[in-house]
């Protein structure tokens, strides 16, 4: 009788510990937040990448970008791009944006596809009365090109001025 | 008899006193305006917009791909920052280090990173790493970031005993940085708390009587160190003194309630209990209820005694019993309800809002009674339990919106991908393992919700003892009042 008992109180404690060892691996198991926040940024970084890789226009197209540098005193209303006598772009800018963009932030305007080689882009600046024209000439690389358009006024200028930069990336294989 | 629960001093003192931080003012901006690269320039600006999840991924796309060029530094450093905001702070701290020991880094670049690595390092409590990080800043720093050194410097000197070290290094007390402000308060708090230091007082009184009435952190911080002080004069037994501080409370502020308490604890220790009933009646009258608020209920009639008014003490000792009453039984009520699904339904509305809960919470029947939410909120573990609770929603959310998108670019695809097959893989091991872990903080929640609630419930099951006790009181000394006339 005495045996049993014996054996009856070693296997609730073997039953016991199991389970406890059980609660506790599963406990272990529980992602914390900081783990699956930083594979949620990273799938999304990959989802990024793979959209880029698979969308032509995300690819190899040429997209453009706009900020303000040193312009306290102008306002910019709109921007317009024409490519071969054909409006490709138009955005208008609210004051938030506005205020967003002087404080050092880019705004996506679009992008268009468009084949390598030379191109003539003509780029129009609407700020009140005035109009700000452009003209560039660039020349469009086989992989993705970014052309950023920046709008600044020089302290001894009255009149704004747009300025442009280039980049080229090889297309995402 | 002392109704008057002096004891609550201590716990109300670590309730307003506790270290303040936030990941918002823990996370400075970045100098923006030196940002060229188009990539760093569009996610900086998403996440102005609100867009800050969008944005890191985007950064982190560039970074990958290697675009991002001279401007690399900048852009992991904003990555740090929003690694902060978001919380991930050992993973801010290895991205900051990783930039602060790099030999191409630019000098401004490697004083920020050390700088704001030691700044996570303190609210880690690991103070010896917080000093040997700010021990390599070696210059390059603005005025604010001049304003976080110091503070960040003098509350790990303080933290790890240096008493003499930690004065001799106090930053000015200005709202340059809300940061700074913050550690001076914990400063302030923890020399009048642990070492009975008058420069402690000092530095409250003059947060307490920053010229900022516009800032909304300012005026907060403002709020809770006039509080402190007004306490901790309280505690030493000066009424007059400290009324002063508890005076500048806000009305509007949070913790304007328990300056109402305070003050009125103040002419009561004074023996003037019609003025202490002024503040008193005034807090009693509010039907939201809190640790502090049921103080008020002993305190009123207690002080109506004292003024030799018993019979409305005893009006007051038999309201506040059957207030007792009522609110045991809606918290056993609550009890229940939290316990049924509709709590998780409840709780769990409109993820994309921090507070999103509270408007399906007011309007339904199966919610808890409106006024003990402020018994839960009041508890800071319940708050941290649910915010987590809440983000790990939000998290879920970003999840679902990720598959959609997958989804779509599937869509618009002649051909299957590999690469989309691989990232729908992630995808549901991800939901999964974010259903198991809001699962687990759910149950967390539902436990940090019942033992506030048993906690409430034995704090009023000891009222009523004193309450018993206090209409004794005032029996008899009505009927020492009559015999007295006659």
């Amino acid at each position: 009788m005495l045996l049993t008992r014996k054996h009856i109180f070693i296997f609730a404690l073997t039953f016991l510990l199991a389970l406890l060892t059980m609660q506790q691996s599963q406990a272990e198991n529980i992602p914390s937040r900081a783990t699956l926040t930083q594979t949620t940024l990273e799938l999304r970084r990959d989802l990024l990448i793979a959209q880029e890789k698979h969308l032509s226009k995300e690819r190899t197209g040429l997209h453009f970008y706009f900020n303000i540098n040193n312009l306290a005193s102008s306002k910019a209303d709109s921007i317009s791009i024409t490519l071969a006598g054909k409006q490709v772009l138009k955005s208008t800018f609210d004051e938030k944006l506005l205020t967003n963009l002087a404080n050092g932030g880019m705004q996506k305007l679009g992008a268009i596809q468009l084949r390598a080689g030379k191109h003539e882009l003509i780029i129009q600046l609407k700020s009140g009365k005035r109009n700000i024209t452009k003209t560039i000439e660039l020349k469009k690389s086989a992989g993705r090109d970014n052309l950023k358009i920046t709008i600044t006024k020089l302290l001894q200028q009255r009149t704004p001025e747009i300025i442009f930069k280039h980049e080229t990336w090889a297309a995402v294989q | 008899m002392k109704l008057i629960n002096r004891s609550l001093l201590t716990p109300l003192l670590l309730l307003i006193g506790s270290s303040l931080v936030s990941n918002s003012v823990l996370a400075s901006q970045i100098n923006a305006k030196k940002i060229s690269n188009t990539f760093l320039g569009h996610a900086y600006l998403k996440h102005q917009q609100g867009q800050k999840f969008q944005a890191m991924a985007m950064l982190m796309a560039a970074d990958k791909q290697k675009r991002l060029g001279g401007d690399r530094q900048l852009g992991q450093l904003f990555l740090a920052h929003n690694l902060t905001e978001l919380g991930l702070h050992q993973e801010a701290i290895k991205v900051y280090e990783q930039l602060a020991r790099h030999n191409k880094s630019k000098q401004d670049i490697k004083a920020a990173a050390w700088l704001e690595s030691a700044k996570l390092h303190l609210q880690q409590r690991r103070y010896d790493v917080t000093l040997a990080s700010l021990n390599n800043v070696k210059k390059d720093l603005n005025k604010k970031q001049k304003a976080d050194f110091k503070a960040a410097k003098s509350r790990a000197l303080l933290e790890t005993g240096k008493l003499k070290a930690a004065l001799a290094t106090l930053p000015r007390i200005s709202d340059v940085s809300i940061w700074a402000l913050y550690q001076s308060f914990n400063i302030g708090e923890q020399l009048i708390d642990e070492h009975n230091n008058k420069n402690g007082a000092m530095i409250l009184h003059h947060i307490g009587k920053l010229d900022n009435n516009a800032d909304e952190e300012v005026q907060a911080i403002k709020d809770q160190a006039n509080l402190v002080l007004g306490f901790s004069l309280l505690k030493i037994k000066k009424p007059n003194k400290a009324r002063k501080y508890l005076e500048r409370v806000r009305l509007k502020s949070h913790l304007s309630n328990i300056a109402l308490l305070g003050m009125g604890w103040s002419y009561s220790s004074e023996d003037n209990h019609e003025q202490a009933l002024v503040f008193w009646m005034e807090l009693n009258n509010k039907t939201n209820r809190s640790a502090y608020g049921y103080e008020t209920l002993l305190a009123v009639p207690y002080a109506l005694g004292k003024a030799n008014a018993y019979n409305q003490a005893i009006q007051y000792y038999y309201a506040a019993q059957k207030q007792i009453n009522a609110d045991t039984a809606d918290m056993n009520e609550a009890i229940k309800k939290i316990n049924s699904n509709v709590f998780a339904e409840l709780i769990s509305s409109n993820p994309e809002h921090e507070t999103g809960w509270l408007s399906s919470w007011k309007g339904s029947s199966g919610s808890p009674e409106n006024r003990l939410l402020p018994l839960l909120l009041d508890n800071p573990e319940f708050q941290a339990t649910l915010k987590e609770y809440r983000t790990l929603l939000q998290l879920k959310q970003h999840n679902q919106s990720i598959s959609a998108d997958i989804k779509q670019l599937e869509s618009s695809l002649t051909q299957t991908s590999a690469d989309i097959a691989r990232l729908y893989v992630r995808q549901r091991q991800l939901d999964e393992q974010m259903q198991h872990s809001i699962n687990n903080q759910f149950i967390k929640l539902k436990q940090q919700a019942f033992n506030t609630l048993d906690r409430y419930k034995a704090q009023l099951n000891g009222y009523s003892e004193r309450i018993r006790f206090g209409i004794a009181q005032a029996i008899e000394g009505g009927t020492f009042k009559a015999e007295e006339g006659l």
